[in-house]
């Protein structure tokens, strides 16, 4: 069972008040992975927005065809942290993939399609979750930039 | 053209009625640039957004200690794109640099806080614009992630033509599917870029192809479904798509 003491600290739902949380809370549950589990794979259609419950998620860049490295791990994320905002952002494919990185890690999924219609029927809910999720695509951003310029960084230094 | 049906058109304000767009006209100023102007640096305090009017706006990863040049240019926007979402993303500070790329190149800006106080009004309005935002987000990230896969200078160049013209006839939705085909096949030599108009408005969206030293072809009234089989038959397997060349 998800709680609203939990819920209320997701980094994506810190502005909703009690009843908005009831709300999202109907399209929550709890699942399990262990380490090196696939928990998505970047280019598949989402069907969930998660969130870190217990241990801790890699986010890898990977490349269609060839298998992670782990150099290509952009982000590492612990409790309360979001991910696969892709799922409620067009064109609705993960650009990342998620590996379960710790012995085992609790994540909480929520159904991608559920809190779409939520928005759209409650737009203060959507206004207040998706200018937090804006920011979670932010920090994603930069976690990427760093690696693009540690990558171009090395291009240069293989130039001379 | 009046500010409001610009705005019609403008990427981060679909779905909005004409009440929400005659609100929103009240706050944006026009801006113009000329060719190497620079609009904003990385790293400086992002307090606004940026709508492009007409031009070409290049947004570039400049290094450190190195002078801005083109190579670095991660995507570049035209007409009815916008810029600047990290207004709305802590640390507030543009992640890119952005440079006047044509001749001259026309800008609307609207100031954050002028639209944080219509969101506070109007939670619809907030809600789509905040999601347009991070569409227009994503697509950055997208770009980064193949600007980075490939090499510094790309073998084969598509380029979309993406001016109002192209844009109203679905050239967006062209250039979002090319790059999914692009991330699925894990190319890495392709360089996608976007552009204004040809000169051939009737046959948008059109799609310039430039492979190595061979003579560009011009594709005309792509789809979604038409530059999926461009870039199969084309692209990969080197065949160009006679019935879709514009003659």
């Amino acid at each position: 069972m998800i709680t609203l003491d939990f819920l209320e600290n997701v980094e994506v739902f810190k502005e909703l008040d009690d009843n908005q949380l009831a709300e999202v809370q109907k399209y929550c549950r709890e699942t399990e992975f262990s380490r090196g589990d696939k928990i998505f794979g970047a280019g598949e259609a989402p069907r969930y927005l998660w969130v870190v419950m217990d241990g801790q998620v890699a986010l890898q860049w990977e490349l269609p065809g060839r298998s992670a490295l782990p150099e290509t791990t952009i982000t590492t994320l612990s409790e309360k942290m979001t991910f696969g905002w892709s799922s409620l952002v067009p064109p609705y494919k993960y650009r990342l993939s998620a590996y379960c990185s710790t012995r085992t890690c609790k994540v909480m999924q929520i159904e991608k399609d559920a809190l779409i219609n939520l928005f759209e029927q409650d737009a203060e809910i959507g206004y207040k979750v998706m200018i937090k999720l804006l920011s979670v695509v932010g920090s994603r951003f930069l976690n990427l930039q760093d690696e693009v310029a540690k990558r171009r960084g090395s291009d240069i230094m293989n130039q001379w | 053209m009046t500010i409001l049906y610009f705005l019609k058109n403008v990427d981060i304000f679909k779905g909005l009625n004409d009440v929400q767009l005659t609100q929103i006209q009240q706050g944006c100023r026009e801006k113009e640039y000329h060719s190497g102007n620079r609009l904003f640096a990385e790293g400086e305090t992002a307090d606004r957004i940026w709508i492009v009017m007409n031009g070409q706006v290049d947004l570039r990863f400049d290094l450190p200690g190195r002078p801005t040049s083109e190579e670095n240019t991660i995507f570049s926007i035209t007409a009815t794109s916008t810029l600047g979402w990290s207004s709305f993303v802590p640390p507030y500070q543009y992640k890119l640099s952005a440079y006047c790329a044509t001749r001259t190149c026309k800008i609307l800006q609207i100031d954050k806080e002028f639209l944080f106080n219509l969101f506070k009004k109007d939670f619809r309005m907030g809600f789509l614009i905040i999601s347009n935002l991070a569409g227009v987000a994503s697509t950055h990230f997208h770009q980064l992630q193949n600007s980075a896969t490939g090499p510094p200078s790309s073998a084969i160049t598509i380029t979309v033509h993406m001016a109002t013209c192209g844009i109203a006839t679905g050239a967006r939705e062209v250039m979002t599917a090319l790059m999914e085909e692009i991330y699925s096949s894990g190319r890495q030599d392709i360089r996608v870029k976007s552009s204004g108009c040809i000169g051939k408005c009737p046959t948008e969206p059109n799609v310039t192809v430039e492979i190595g030293g061979e003579e560009p072809v011009v594709y005309q009234k792509m789809t979604p479904e038409k530059i999926c089989q461009v870039f199969q038959k084309h692209i990969i397997k080197g065949k160009v798509q006679e019935d879709y060349k514009l003659i």
